[in-house]
């Protein structure tokens, strides 16, 4: 503990009041830090607080909330709490920003480390004060006599010049959450007004003195390597040139529009490249990639032979297209070497295995890297952040000593990114006459790594490895049946590789798990003439899990009745889905019910409205949360309904916004959130547990509409009308 | 060639780099230096670049920069400041509008120019009206609402 504060004293010298909590041993589930020290709370002679952490805040939130509970737990103003934005040289190391986990995983240390700040100054304003300490409350920043307020004593003036370093104390008292003030209510994000003139700290604004502009020439084709660079054909372009290191081509430019026209102009010459499987057979190519292991989630009786004594049977295959994270804003990096040491900045949601990427890879000691992270556009996991930062760096080494900005065009975002990958599952199910589900079988294949780094663009082209492997794990997840069923058997195949190097993409698996076990659930309540939510709620003991598809039906007025609908005509069918998560089996529950409207002439597919019902434990930011559902309603409706990855060959095709659609305003439907409240249970996280309902809920619309069964995703109007064909 | 032209109700000069450059990078680069305008597609597709010229919204990344000598460009730095907000960036903040930011540049540009021409817009003739400017975020619902937040401020 020691050698663990004389470091953070060395990183935050000067007066102050500081708490250091270890947090290793279970900090991070996805990402174990390196490092020992993992957080940080510093109060500062004026009074204000600090929150220190490499958990990024990139538009979700995370800042707002952790302040809202430092500050309850300090009895501060929330103005009077920052999150300075993580920086290796600075901040703790609490590992990638991922999985919805920051609350769940920080927010009770944040409040614990705020609990012994808090104790610290009230023993220290009881002996300002001449009192005994349970004489004295804290209010507003300030330490005051219970009997007599007008006497006290700022958080400032107890600190004064002096320096204090505090161990974590498990035992300081939690405040109450009755008492709460600044907690549990909506609090608006205080970066907003900024953003909205112009201003405020963002990556893309950020301007390097006498910076250079790049542009990458990225391989056209997957694996394509450069066989001649023809330098000579941006000659007329002035103030350009070639930089090469590898397989790295890139034009660097003195003006940011020549780097522009350089990168269109110059003439590369490239080799065959690899071979992908055609978009047409990429799903059987997954089931044919060798197997690297396979995970049994769950095995309880005989499911084959329960399936085969059911009356009523089903079996069914569902497909899950290959996405791209599509951010409005293409990646960009900025770096310079400078006195042997390299400075990064850039939008990463994991700063510290950033670091550790690019020093593997240049050969650089990890404590010559600095990585600095900067908000940045919407990026939804692992996107291009980590690949430009990784060129970037590579051409700060060879332009050194003078800063380089990386800029990314948009099709070099659609084309290199890594992607989403193609998911494929394989059920069988059997259903009693009564309406019981009597067996269930699940087999899917998702890739895998056994690293949690995705290898940068900047490692292959360099040839120099970084650590990561050109794939991602953790696709697994909640391929399970959720339900109580006698004989259940899951099965998910960890491929070794499918092509675009699988990134995790919000919701990684369980969004696509969740579309094949909450269709089939949907399956077989039809095969049994079953209420889609009566069918759930029967299989389903969990009393918080009974409470959000309730809560979801509720609000979405459910009429129950068994799916499909039976009474329309016309072109046009209306049918109303559920669908039902416990993220991970362990955390959030979440419901929505999502309304159709379907075009049977020509096969458009219109979502018109979402009730969604969520159950993330303690509420710290009900507003927060709701931000959050709303946007993962919208984005999901659009993955669930347009979005395809398109090649042909080994190259990408949908390289714009032409070619790869995003749902807009006038698609939008009307969402209603209905968040329950636990104040006595865990906080969890809720950046992506709804998304995992989406596309189930809206095929399981779909199918009430109109009797056809949507398997494949995305719902574009070719696959509706060829369902409703075969209806 | 210099070229000169109204931003943001100064008059200013500065060199495109050639005759095909787009507005946005001259507005960007130094000494310009503006944040509002933004890269998203460089296509005219998504709308982040947005700006008004002579009040009516453009993609700046499909305007040529030479085009606008003598003309009135205003960014989202000319609607107002942090201090004193525009109406219609204070109703974004209020509504919350946004999460990370990156698109409503254009957002609230095309809404500047929109209710100017409709101050009474539905929520129907929002949503068409915002339909070629692209959020991945999700944000859409409350950019309908400081939209119509927007327009009523601005009717007073």
């Amino acid at each position: 503990m020691n050698a663990m504060l004389s470091r953070r004293a060395a990183l935050l010298a000067g007066a102050g009041l500081f708490v250091a909590f270890d947090a290793r041993a279970q900090t991070n589930l996805i990402n174990p830090p390196v490092v020992g020290v993992d957080g940080l709370l510093a109060i500062g002679t004026d009074g204000t607080c600090e929150v220190l952490t490499s958990k990024t805040e990139f538009g979700q939130g995370i800042d707002v909330a952790l302040s809202q509970i430092v500050a309850e737990e300090l009895d501060l103003p929330l103005s009077a709490v920052r999150m300075p934005h993580a920086d290796t040289a600075r901040s703790p190391d609490h590992g990638v920003t991922a999985g919805s986990l920051t609350l769940q995983i920080i927010g009770p240390r944040m409040r614990q480390a705020a609990a012994t700040a808090r104790l610290a100054l009230v023993r220290m304003g009881a002996q300002r004060l001449n009192v005994a300490v349970d004489a004295v409350e804290t209010h507003n920043g300030q330490v005051r006599l219970r009997a007599e307020p007008a006497r006290a004593i700022g958080y400032g003036a107890l600190i004064g010049g002096r320096r204090f370093e505090l161990p974590l104390d498990a035992q300081a008292p939690i405040k109450p959450h009755a008492q709460w003030r600044v907690a549990g209510r909506d609090a608006p994000r205080p970066d907003l007004l900024a953003k909205m003139t112009g201003g405020g700290d963002y990556l893309h604004n950020l301007r390097l003195p006498n910076m250079l502009h790049a542009r990458v020439i990225h391989p056209p084709g997957i694996g394509q390597k450069p066989v001649a660079v023809d330098a000579a054909s941006i000659g007329s372009i002035a103030n350009t040139r070639v930089v090469r290191r590898g397989d790295l081509v890139a034009v660097v430019a003195e003006r940011e529009w020549l780097a522009v026209q350089a990168q269109r102009s110059l003439k590369v010459v490239w080799d065959e490249g690899g071979r992908i499987p055609a978009m047409a057979d990429v799903y059987q190519a997954a089931r044919d990639a060798p197997v690297v292991r396979a995970d049994t989630l769950v095995n309880r009786g005989d499911a084959a032979a329960a399936i085969a004594a059911s009356p009523h049977k089903r079996a069914a295959t569902y497909t899950y297209a290959v996405q791209s994270h599509a951010t409005i804003g293409p990646s960009c990096a900025l770096a310079q070497f400078e006195d042997g040491l390299l400075t990064v900045h850039s939008g990463s949601q994991a700063p510290f295995d950033l670091r550790g990427q690019i020093a593997t890879m240049l050969g650089l000691a990890v404590e010559k890297v600095r990585v600095i992270y900067h908000p940045s556009s919407g990026c939804f996991g692992r996107n291009g952040l980590e690949d430009a930062a990784s060129e970037c760096a590579v051409l700060a080494m060879e332009l050194a000593p003078r800063p380089v900005r990386l800029q990314w065009m948009r099709h070099d975002e659609m084309a290199n990114e890594p992607k989403g990958p193609p998911t494929i599952m394989m059920l069988a199910g059997g259903v009693s006459n009564e309406g019981r589900m009597l067996g269930w079988q699940g087999e899917g294949w998702v890739p895998h790594s056994t690293v949690v780094l995705v290898q940068t663009t900047a490692s292959a082209l360099v040839g120099a490895a970084d650590g990561g492997q050109p794939g991602s794990g953790n696709w697994h997840a909640n391929a399970n049946p959720p339900y109580d069923i006698p004989a259940a058997k899951a099965v998910m195949h960890r491929v070794a590789n499918t092509p675009f190097r699988p990134s995790w993409i919000r919701t990684p698996g369980r969004l696509q798990n969740c579309f094949a076990v909450e269709s089939f659930t949907d399956e077989l309540a039809a095969a049994a003439g079953q209420d889609p939510v009566a069918f759930r709620l029967a299989h389903m003991a969990d009393p918080r899990a009974r409470a959000v598809i309730e809560g979801a039906a509720q609000a979405a007025n459910w009429d129950g009745r068994p799916s499909p609908r039976r009474d329309q005509s016309g072109d046009i069918r209306l049918g109303r889905g559920i669908a039902y998560i416990r993220y991970d089996n362990v955390r959030t529950y979440a419901a929505a019910v999502m309304a159709v409207a379907v075009n049977t002439r020509n096969g458009q597919i219109r979502v018109t409205d979402c009730w969604a019902a969520q159950d993330c434990g303690q509420v710290i930011n009900p507003d927060g949360i709701r931000l959050q559902v709303e946007g993962q309603v919208i984005q999901t409706i659009s993955r669930t309904l347009l979005e395809e990855i398109q090649w042909e060959g080994n190259r990408i095709t949908s390289l714009d916004w032409s070619t790869y659609k995003l749902l807009e305003f006038p698609e939008v439907p009307a969402i209603q959130t209905t968040i329950i409240d636990r104040p006595d249970q865990p906080m969890w996280g809720a950046g992506e547990m709804v998304t995992s309902v989406i596309s189930a809920a809206v095929g399981n619309a779909v199918f009430d509409a109109t009797g056809a069964r949507l398997r494949h995703a995305p719902f574009t109007p070719e696959r509706m009308l060829a369902a409703l064909a075969s209806v | 060639m210099s070229i000169r032209f109204t931003l943001n109700g100064r008059p200013v000069q500065a060199t495109p780099a050639d005759a095909q450059m787009p507005l946005l990078y001259l507005l960007r680069e130094e000494p310009l230096a503006l944040n509002g305008p933004r890269f998203g597609c460089g296509l005219g597709q998504c709308g982040a670049c947005t700006v008004l010229i002579d009040g009516t919204a453009m993609r700046s990344c499909q305007i040529a920069a030479e085009t606008v000598a003598g003309r009135a460009v205003v960014t989202l730095e000319g609607l107002g400041t942090q201090a004193a907000p525009h109406p219609i960036q204070a109703a974004f903040a209020a509504e919350g509008a946004g999460q990370c930011g990156y698109c409503t540049n254009g957002m609230m540009m095309q809404t500047a120019d929109f209710l100017a021409r409709n101050r009474r817009p539905t929520e129907e003739q929002i949503r068409e009206e915002l339909a070629r400017n692209l959020c991945r975020c999700g944000a859409h619902p409350r950019i309908i609402r400081a939209v119509q937040r927007a327009a009523t401020a601005m009717n007073g």
